[in-house]
């Protein structure tokens, strides 16, 4: 079936970028400033943070008090649209046997409306693992290639954090990285205590909101809830940071609305545009372009490539390796609460901060892994949660619970027990395996009839040693200061280890590699197999260090947009 | 032995209601330890690939959907459909668990029964699944004239009922009280929460709490494997 150029996209494009979130945003902002004429292709609907978010609105103002539902699952003012690990019309599957859940957004700028801003380097070591320890794939770059793309990256979004000197956790040039505020007193507590009794450096995180002033983005007003986005544009969204530049080049036109399905190629087998659904009124359109750029999210682009079927690709588009989909990962997490005397009844004062995580603990072990005393091989970080924040329904709920009493010594209790509680999570890195994998389900389509995701999930023995350490440790760390864990500990680590996906760290779909037989792209991000197509989120990792994915989507974004922009001054494409 | 003393001072059995008291706030919604990475579906709680309960569940139209105003959220977007008797229960028990004083409004005051008609009408799973756990205690109550009863009668009727184990409705409904209070402004204050006050810098913990926390710290001893 023929199927018709967009009528109000008939003027020509060099390049089609799909997907707004830190893949997309990013390259569709460089390769605009480049002067490169860019159509953004957006799922979900258009989304303005200066004009929607709730920054002072009270949870007792929401329904049922801003309690998460199957509707707003984060809560109701968290910042995501339309999304959600369910996405009415729009299901995906889970194989047997498997553990796996997808988080998603529709909308314009996706996850980066809400994330954590945790926005750590990989360090060197991290694009080299199999030549370190056999496990894995190497990169094909390494940390020498991305370092100018990190500082580039961090000098444009505005990054809080130190220079620590930390052992394959990168230091940033100086003068670059925001200060970063003080440790609340859970934290504080936390790098007293680990310090002490585990010997774990606590330090001051690396997230992605301004402590001053930056270009035209005013500094955090510490009031409100990151989760919620930035209507100040004092933290990063695509949709503050990356596309209102971009579109003030004139060089961006943005089409929201519009689930991309396919990339097509022409009769050289280049990439020469896209199809996408209109998903107002169900009908399909398609626009041409020189160049295409996937930053649909990992699973997303890899689902775009096999549907992407033709003669010279049966299989899925830039799939000659069979790679498409393969090789995914996630974090390895184990993550526990506990109640920590220490921290009871402490003075009330203003612990809001930046909202998020002021500190962190970066990987510890690497002299007890080259002493042999660890059964797994590669790195972990903790990241800390608590405090005294603007409470919500479940606190309350879990404090009463806490107390055990009823009537005025409720109301103390409470008190005494409000910001007692911590929650610290150990992420660790999964190493990719041949039972974790994304494929088109052979009978499930979505509501525009197009065959939808089913995943496969399992953790291998390595996986396994990582969680395994990471309960003991928080058993242990915990004990030694006195806190009581209040998460179950009995399950088996099978179970204790959390599904695939639910961390949110999806990466390695599309992976790049150095060579076309075991891998999708090359080490600028093209596909090995498709000329002018590009996959610039973490589909294309090679592997997926224990630090947060973000800053490096955005930094090989930027590397591949800068790639193309070669290209095409080169006429090359 | 089950109720050996930890080093924390709690008994085990403390400890295995405290666990629960997690457990069991999580179905509430996110707590402020949760934040990050699905609200309340983390810790150990399997997290369903694509739910047939949400379908199931809900209808779209039923709830606020997927893309509410969140500037000017509402709290009609369902009809209200709990009886005006229990809503009078409702504000009696309430005050009694949670009970006012000179400094500290009375649940009642402050909306609770507001609260609970939105909740215990609203149309998902979790809210679903309160309502059927909760009407036949609230008419039970009703029946027995607990709101009408003197103030000393309705403390020693919910000591009874907090004293046993199988009242899992009056667990409920203590956490959803005590979870709805602390969340309006008035309990958040009275709870110590202090702030959404935009501010130039920001200030730090104070140095009592400073000090306070590098004493405790000071005791602590390094971790010795046992292994
Ligand atoms: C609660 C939470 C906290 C997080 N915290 C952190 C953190 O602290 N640090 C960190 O590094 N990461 C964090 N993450 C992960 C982070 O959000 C993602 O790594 C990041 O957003 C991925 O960027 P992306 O551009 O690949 O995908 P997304 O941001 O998801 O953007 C993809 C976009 O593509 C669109 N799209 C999808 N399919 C199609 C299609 N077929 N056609 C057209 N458009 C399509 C989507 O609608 C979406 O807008 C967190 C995630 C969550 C959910
Ligand atoms: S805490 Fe700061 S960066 Fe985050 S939403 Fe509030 S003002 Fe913006």
């Amino acid at each position: 079936m023929p199927v018709p150029n967009d009528p109000l996209l008939d003027s020509e494009y060099d390049v089609t970028v799909v997907g707004s979130g830190a893949a997309g945003g990013m390259a569709a902002y460089v390769l605009a400033n480049e002067g490169v004429k860019v159509l953004m292709v957006e799922a979900g609907r258009d989304y303005e943070p200066t004009l929607e978010t709730p920054m002072f609105n009270l949870p007792s103002e929401a329904p049922l008090f801003a309690a998460s539902t199957p509707d707003k699952e984060q809560g109701f003012y968290d910042a995501t649209v339309g999304g959600g690990r369910n996405i009415p019309g729009e299901p995906y599957t889970v194989a047997e046997g498997s553990r796996f859940s997808w988080w998603r957004a529709r909308m314009l700028g996706g996850r980066t409306n809400h994330w954590g801003r945790v926005s750590l380097r990989f360090g060197p070591y991290d694009f080299k693992g199999y030549s370190r320890d056999g496990l894995g794939m190497d990169w094909p770059i390494s940390y020498e290639d991305i370092a100018p793309y990190y500082d580039k990256v961090e000098g444009l979004i505005g990054v809080f954090g130190e220079a620590e000197g930390i052992e394959n956790s990168p230091d940033s040039p100086a003068g670059l990285l925001h200060k970063p505020p003080k440790p609340r007193a859970h934290e504080l507590w936390l790098k007293l205590a680990l310090g002490r009794t585990m010997n774990v450096p606590v330090v001051p995180a690396h997230s992605a909101i301004l402590t001053r002033q930056h270009g035209n983005r005013p500094a955090c007003f510490y009031a409100t809830d990151c989760l919620r986005g930035c209507s100040i544009a004092a933290n990063f969204q695509s949709t503050t940071v990356l596309i209102p530049p971009a579109r003030d080049t004139g060089n961006l036109t943005i089409r929201t609305d519009a689930p991309v399905y396919e990339v097509t190629i022409d009769a050289n087998g280049e990439a020469n545009g896209v199809k996408f659904i209109d998903a107002e009124t169900g009908a399909r359109h398609r626009v041409k372009a020189r160049a295409v750029m996937l930053g649909a999210s990992t699973a997303e682009s890899a689902r775009i490539l096999l549907n992407s079927k033709s003669n010279l690709f049966p299989d899925g588009l830039a799939n000659s390796s069979g790679q498409v989909g393969r090789n995914m990962t996630d974090t390895v997490k184990v993550g526990m609460i506990a109640q920590v005397p220490a921290l009871e009844g402490l003075t009330p004062y203003n612990d809001e901060g930046v909202s998020l995580i002021h500190s962190y603990a970066p990987w510890w072990g690497y002299d007890a892994q080259r002493a042999g005393q660890l059964d797994f091989m590669r790195g972990c970080h903790l990241e800390f949660w608590g405090g005294r924040l603007q409470p919500g329904v479940g606190d309350g709920a879990m404090l009463a619970g806490l107390s055990g009493k009823i009537g005025s010594g409720l109301h103390d209790d409470i008190r005494r027990l409000y910001g007692s509680t911590v929650y610290i999570s150990v992420n660790g890195e999964m190493i990719p395996n041949d039972g974790s994998y994304c494929e088109l389900d052979p009978e499930v389509k979505d509501r525009w009839g197009l065959p939808v995701l089913r995943f496969n999930w399992r953790h291998d023995a390595h996986d396994y040693a990582t969680a395994s350490y990471q309960k003991q440790f928080l058993i242990d760390a915990f004990g030694a200061m006195n806190a009581t864990i209040l998460s179950d500990t009995s399950s088996p680590i099978e179970q204790t280890i959390r599904a695939g996906g639910s961390v949110v760290h999806e990466a390695g779909a599309c992976r790049m590699g150095a060579s076309a037989g075991d891998s999708v792209l090359n080490a600028n991000g093209e596909a090995w197999d498709v000329p002018g197509l590009y996959v610039v989120d973490a589909g294309a990792f090679t592997s997926n260090p224990d630090k947060n994915p973000t800053l490096t989507i955005l930094a090989l974004a930027w590397r591949a947009a800068d790639h193309l922009v070669d290209a095409m001054k080169r006429g090359e494409r | 032995m089950s109720d050996e003393t930890k080093s924390s001072g709690l008994t085990r059995r403390q400890t295995i209601a405290w666990t629960a008291a997690v457990a069991g706030a999580l179905g509430v919604g996110g707590t402020l330890l949760m934040r990050q990475y699905h609200g309340g579906a983390d810790d150990g709680e399997a997290l369903g690939p694509y739910d047939q309960a949400f379908d199931e569940g809900v209808q779209a139209s039923e709830g606020y959907g997927g893309d509410p105003d969140l500037l000017n959220p509402r709290r009609d977007y369902w009809p209200r459909t709990v009886s005006a008797p229990h809503l009078v229960v409702i504000d009696a028990l309430a005050d009694t668990v949670l009970p006012g004083d000179e400094t500290r409004p009375a649940p009642s005051m402050i909306g609770i029964g507001d609260f609970f008609s939105e909740w215990l009408s609203a149309p998902y799973p979790a809210q679903r699944g309160d309502r059927a756990l909760l009407e036949p205690f609230l008419e039970q109550l009703h029946a027995e004239g607990f709101a009408n009863a003197d103030k000393d009668a309705q403390v020693a009727r919910a000591e009874v009922l907090h004293a046993d184990e199988t009242e899992t409705a009056f667990a409920r409904f203590l956490r959803l009280t005590a979870g709805a209070y602390y969340t309006t402004p008035e309990g958040a204050a009275i709870m110590g929460f202090i702030g959404n006050q935009p501010m130039q810098e920001w200030p730090g913990p104070p140095d009592d709490v400073i000090a306070h926390l590098e004493r405790e710290a000071a005791k602590l001893t390094p971790f010795k494997s046992e292994l």
